[in-house]
């Protein structure tokens, strides 16, 4: 299966803070698991669960507090969701983009096909 | 454990010997009991079997009909006999000594006998001082050690089924290699036992697998080419009465031999040390 | 810190050297994943570095120790877990009693709580044990004795899929600054996301000997139904398609280094890096 997920362990694990902290695991200002821990638990290495929380401190997800840890920022869960729509702006829609260019789908079958998704969702909820 | 690592930089430490020999017991108890029950019990049983057979011999004695021998010459003759089973038990404990001091240094560096072994005797952090001096402790000491309570055994027994009336009567028997001229034979004996052992050990050292057998060969092999030798010598006419006149006494014969001995013992262990001080865990390509 | 420095090995009765000129430093505080072909040299590599080996030429220095000396002070700040570990038929408290002493950093609660999760209890008996069991039991006590450098021959081999899992754990937990672990393996699915670093041998010498970081900035690795056209140094078919390795172009975002793929790169150009 040509779907294994091929990005470095390190993002993997950011990416999985983020989702508990969108899943409301992990609340803003609340106190989220070392890196240790984490490495522990992942079974990866220290360094790299070190890199993942260098990361998300970089992006303001989280941030570090002396001695105490590692907290979920105040803004949080804005700034993931902002993130990941820029990713998938970005270069994860790029590959989909261009093959319905080549097919020559017009942005308004896009729009139709979207409301449809959008639909059928409700329904099934 | 503190104290251990206090002493890291002398080659000998000894809470960091303490610590070797109580390892290496609580790790090899199993063997160390049933070699040192393998050894006394061969003294039991040799003594159990003279017994038996001294005391059937003795007994009949006094099945003779009386009036054939006076009193005093019956007890000079059942006395004389049990001294003689005496000497004989002494002798053959004497070759169980020997013997065993042989395969007690044939076992001495059996810990390098096979290659995971040799990695558990090299990684523990000791010096390979106290590795070596551990082994001799345990074999040529605790070997020696274990053989004598093996012969008080073989005493005891003997004591106790074929002398009969006074205690320690045996010992006062045995006593007698003490006395005399017997004093430089048996010191031979004894200087002669420790330099078999102190050959094993060098073999144990060089063929840790099948050591005994291995050495045994090498000794056999040196002694017929020295047997040659000599034979050769006596060939070509090298005086051998003139050497003896050398030797005003036999006491000078003996202080002489024991030396050599005594040498030869020095340079097995000296070179005992060197192979085990230069091993490397694989020794030859390929092998285990 | 481990350096080699020119360092040749020979074993007696060989005609050629099994590690030819190999130079080498690790800094500590890293897991080392060393990789190889059946004998390309790794346990040769371990021996030198544990001072079971005397190396025919060039120098070992492991934190300052030659490790050919084989000081005590140095011995006990190393512990080598080899294939085959020797365990004696004996209880593991006399075990614990017996070799314990040696290793100052020595944490009994750690064992224990290592045993916990191999899922054997503390008053066992050695000799009552599958090999899996005793492997288990012998991991346990060597990462209990916390020394600076950690060696491992195939760690993983022998142990079940929970086994697997609370060694990584274990694995990950004793690991600081100051500690280094060499881990030698063909199990590379076992271990690849516990390693900072990989050494990728062959009987010629070391053929790679990077950081798993700058592997990620040197190198792409992919799966794709199709081979992307260009800049493709290796690649396998696979199932659903092929797997490939690429220079990476900074404006490439990073992937995992799929170490199955570059030992196979590696292995198939020799003299490559």
């Amino acid at each position: 299966m040509i779907q294994t997920d091929n990005r470095p362990i390190y993002v993997r694990l950011a990416d999985q803070i983020c989702d508990r902290i969108l899943l409301e695991e992990y609340r803003p200002l609340e106190r989220i698991p070392s890196v240790r821990e984490y490495a522990v638990t992942q079974q990866v290495n220290p360094a790299t669960a070190a890199r993942a929380f260098e990361i998300l401190e970089r992006q303001g997800v989280i941030f570090n507090k002396r001695g105490l840890g590692f907290f979920v920022a105040e803004g949080a869960l804005e700034t993931i969701r902002k993130i990941r729509l820029e990713t998938l702006l970005g270069e994860e829609s790029e590959l989909f983009f261009s093959r319905l260019a080549v097919l020559e789908v017009s942005p308004d079958q896009l729009k139709e096909m979207y409301i449809v998704y959008l639909t059928k969702e409700q329904n099934n909820q | 454990m503190e104290k251990i690592m206090q002493s890291d930089n002398l080659r000998f430490s000894w809470p960091r010997f303490q610590a070797l020999m109580r390892s290496d017991f609580l790790v090899n108890k199993g063997t160390y009991i049933k070699l040192a029950a393998t050894a006394i019990g061969c003294f039991i049983a040799l003594a159990i079997l003279i017994s038996i057979i001294a005391m059937n011999d003795i007994n009949s004695f006094f099945k003779l009909n009386e009036s054939s021998f006076s009193k005093s010459a019956l007890e000079g003759l059942i006395q004389s006999r049990r001294y003689s089973y005496s000497s004989i038990l002494l002798t053959l404990c004497f070759w169980i000594v020997s013997i065993a001091m042989t395969v007690f240094g044939s076992l001495t560096f059996s810990s390098l006998s096979s290659k995971k072994r040799r990695i558990t005797t090299f990684m523990l952090p000791a010096s390979l001082s106290e590795k070596y001096f551990q082994r001799m402790l345990v074999y040529l000491v605790g070997g020696t050690l274990t053989l004598l309570i093996g012969c008080m055994f073989a005493i005891l027994i003997a004591q106790i089924t074929f002398a009969g009336s006074a205690f320690l009567e045996i010992l006062k028997d045995w006593n007698h290699i003490w006395d005399g001229e017997s004093f430089y034979i048996t010191m031979l004996g004894c200087v002669s036992v420790i330099l078999g052992n102190a050959i094993y050990t060098l073999g144990s050292s060089l063929w840790p697998k099948l050591s005994w057998i291995k050495t045994w060969l090498v000794v056999m092999v040196i002694q017929w080419i020295g047997g040659i030798f000599l034979i050769t010598g006596l060939f070509s006419g090298i005086d051998f009465a003139y050497l003896v006149k050398i030797f005003d006494s036999g006491e000078v014969l003996f202080w002489c031999i024991t030396s050599i001995m005594a040498i030869m013992i020095i340079v097995c262990w000296y070179f005992a040390w060197r192979r085990f001080h230069n091993t490397q865990i694989i020794q030859r390509f390929m092998t285990k | 810190m481990i350096s080699l420095t020119n360092v040749s090995y020979r074993y007696s009765g060989s005609k050629r050297d099994s590690i030819a000129d190999f130079s080498m430093v690790l800094s500590s505080g890293k897991i080392v994943g060393l990789l190889g072909a059946n004998g390309a040299g790794k346990s040769t590599l371990l021996y030198l570095i544990s001072g079971l080996l005397k190396p025919t030429s060039g120098i070992v220095n492991v934190n300052g120790f030659n490790p050919w000396d084989r000081k005590p002070e140095f011995l006990s700040q190393i512990f080598l877990v080899p294939e085959e570990i020797d365990v004696p038929p004996i209880s593991l408290e006399a075990y614990v009693k017996a070799y314990s002493p040696f290793y100052p950093n020595f944490s009994e609660e750690s064992m224990n709580e290592a045993l916990f999760h191999f899922n054997l209890s503390p008053d066992i008996h050695l000799g009552a044990l599958s090999m899996g069991q005793r492997k288990k039991a012998f991991l346990a006590f060597a990462l209990a004795c916390h020394t600076p450098v950690l060696l491992m021959d195939e760690p993983t081999n022998g142990l079940d899929i929970p086994g697997k899992s609370e060694f990584r754990k274990a694995v990950v937990k004793t690991m600081n600054d100051e500690r280094t672990i060499i881990i030698s393996t063909h199990q590379v699915r076992d271990l690849d996301q516990l390693l900072d670093h990989v050494t990728i041998m062959d009987n010629s010498g070391i053929q790679l000997d990077e950081s798993i970081a700058a592997l990620q900035e040197k190198f792409v690795f992919g799966l794709a139904p199709v081979l992307p056209d260009n800049g493709v140094i290796w690649s396998e078919p696979v199932m659903g398609g092929y797997a490939y390795m690429k220079m990476r172009t900074p404006d490439q975002t990073e992937t995992e280094v799929n170490l199955e793929a570059l030992f196979n790169y590696i292995y198939s150009k020799p003299s490559r890096m």
